[in-house]
């Protein structure tokens, strides 16, 4: 599965990303996990399972939403709080529920 | 303090987001960021040429002999002294890709449209005698920092032209099985036609008149007020350090938002200091964006400090966890595991320590500077991510610029210390009742 994590310039966002494949790897799921920038998403998201947003970029909401409404790809802004805990376990929660819920 | 909440979440927030989203200023914006690489390069041999180590400057033609001075600082030459070039393809590169359109022959296009607003000749005086010398592109001048805002101005006209054209398909259309690569070089051409026909004709209407270029236009009518505006100004100072701090407080970065803006503005003041070092003149200005990058130690709320206190004085769990967490992020000016993490961000208590602490520093480092306790911004341009204290001395080449941040760091402790001790005393509190509730239920259990 493939989760995408937008964010405004990438740096905090990467940290989150390796905290989730470490919780992927321990829990034995195939995860591909990047972060970019909002402008990118028209050339890595297209087969993403699920978007989820920085709290930084939450205004970018609306555009991701528009993008990935046609390849049904749920939507969500990560809490605060978990993203500033840099909660991983967390955020794959998350996304993993999203995805269910398609 | 409500009041102000609720004017920050209602009014300021939605404005704020349109801000930083805006599809040109996103496009300046990402311009600069992706030269950054190549002035930092540039910057790591003016800090070869100039280290400053007493006696390198002899070290240096002892060792390599007499032309390596100014061969050594080429790549400076190349970089920061050709900069508009590089930045009219970047922003028209970056807006036409927001644009969906082809980017790369915006990018070419702006380029060929900046060198047509720009002299191509040059002065040369030999024997008391001046020469003009045509078809040359100066390295530095308009073709440098001095061009900067005419570089902006050229690739959001050219690509926004570029764009209307593609969109309305006014274009060359080639027919079907010829290769894409093939069909948008031909796809570009008229639009491109336009453009530099257009380009072309500005230049002429501009050489009607007394400012011959319109780079001399835009210096005179924008570059030199809004220089008097920024430069060595400690309200201007204050006000950037101020707006940056307030977007943070709704979970915006704020310094890349605000510096996007700023940026251009800047960057002929870090231009002049290197230039006055060159020259062996003292250093002009204490305003550079490297001035704004000494004060955020830790990154925005200078939270270096905050990390520290955590980890050596926080009572509660959580908050020793958060300061451990935080603290490898925050060497290298990160700062977004304590701005959602504290959480800074929307929290009342939160937002006045991180408007004042740096306001405080701003001060302090201004007038340090302006009283020359502290030596100022050589004009050098390093990462943002350097480590607080390292960074301190790189950016001002001087051992005062690495103990100025160590004093900052102490008095935004200072400021931030009665605010962190409230937060930690509420979460030491959850805890305790956290704990209490566990162990009730555990006893019902039993």
């Amino acid at each position: 599965m493939k989760i995408v994590l937008v964010c405004f310039a990438g740096m905090s966002t990467s940290m989150l990303v390796s905290r989730m494949e470490k919780v992927a790897i321990k829990r034995g799921i195939e995860a591909d996990i990047i972060a970019i920038p909002a402008t990118e998403i028209y050339d890595e998201a297209e087969d993403a399972d699920v978007i989820l947003l920085g709290p930084q970029a939450r205004y970018t909401l609306d555009e991701v939403k528009k993008f990935a409404s046609p390849y049904k790809i749920p939507v969500d802004v990560i809490d605060s709080r978990i993203y500033g805990m840099m909660d991983g376990e967390a955020v794959l929660d998350m996304a993993l529920e999203l995805i269910s819920n398609k | 303090m409500k009041k102000f909440q609720d004017f920050l979440e209602k009014k300021f927030a939605p404005f704020a987001i349109k801000l930083a989203g805006q599809r040109h200023l996103a496009a300046i914006r990402d311009g600069f960021i992706s030269f950054m690489p190549f002035l930092i390069i540039g910057s790591i041999f003016i800090i070869i040429q100039d280290f400053p180590a007493p006696g390198w400057q002899e070290l240096q033609t002892q060792l390599f002999g007499e032309g390596f001075n100014q061969f050594i600082i080429l790549p400076k030459r190349v970089t920061y002294d050709l900069m508009s070039l590089y930045i009219v393809a970047a922003i028209s590169y970056k807006l036409a890709k927001s644009y969906r359109i082809d980017a790369f022959s915006a990018a070419m296009i702006g380029i060929s449209s900046f060198i047509l607003l720009t002299p191509i000749t040059t002065t040369i005086t030999i024997d008391e005698v001046e020469h003009i010398v045509p078809k040359v592109i100066t390295v530095g001048g308009w073709y440098g920092t001095n061009g900067i805002l005419v570089a902006i101005i050229t690739a959001l006209i050219a690509t926004e032209m570029f764009n209307f054209f593609i969109k309305k398909g006014i274009t060359i259309k080639m027919p079907e099985g010829v290769p894409p690569a093939v069909s948008r070089a031909f796809a570009a051409l008229v639009p491109g036609l336009i453009i530099i026909v257009t380009m072309l004709l500005v230049r002429l209407l501009f050489l009607q008149t007394s400012y011959q270029y319109i780079h001399e236009f835009i210096y005179q009518i924008v570059s030199v007020p809004m220089q008097g505006m920024i430069a060595n100004n400690l309200g201007g100072a204050i006000g950037t350090v101020f707006a940056i701090s307030l977007l943070w407080c709704i979970g915006l970065n704020g310094g890349t938002i605000v510096n996007g803006i700023m940026r251009p503005f800047w960057v002929p003041l870090q231009e002049a200091n290197l230039a006055a070092i060159e020259a062996g003149k003292q250093i002009p200005n204490i305003i550079t964006e490297q001035f704004f990058d000494m004060v955020w130690i830790g990154g925005a709320g200078a939270t270096l400090a905050v990390v520290l206190i955590l980890i050596f004085k926080a009572k509660s769990k959580q908050y020793r966890e958060l300061g451990k967490m935080s603290l490898a992020p925050g060497i290298f000016n990160i700062n977004e595991p304590i701005m959602f993490g504290l959480p800074v961000v929307l929290n009342p208590v939160g937002i006045i320590p991180l408007i004042l602490g740096p306001i405080a520093i701003t001060i302090v480092n201004y007038v340090s500077m302006a009283l020359n306790i502290v030596a100022r911004p050589t004009g050098v341009i390093i990462p943002w991510t350097t480590p607080p204290v390292l960074q301190g001395f790189l950016i001002t080449g001087h051992i005062s610029g690495a103990i100025l941040q160590i004093v900052d760091i102490l008095i935004v402790a200072l400021i931030w210390w009665p605010f962190i001790s409230i937060m930690d005393k509420r979460k030491v509190a959850e805890e305790a009742e956290i704990t209490t509730n566990n162990y009730n239920n555990k006893s019902v259990k039993a």
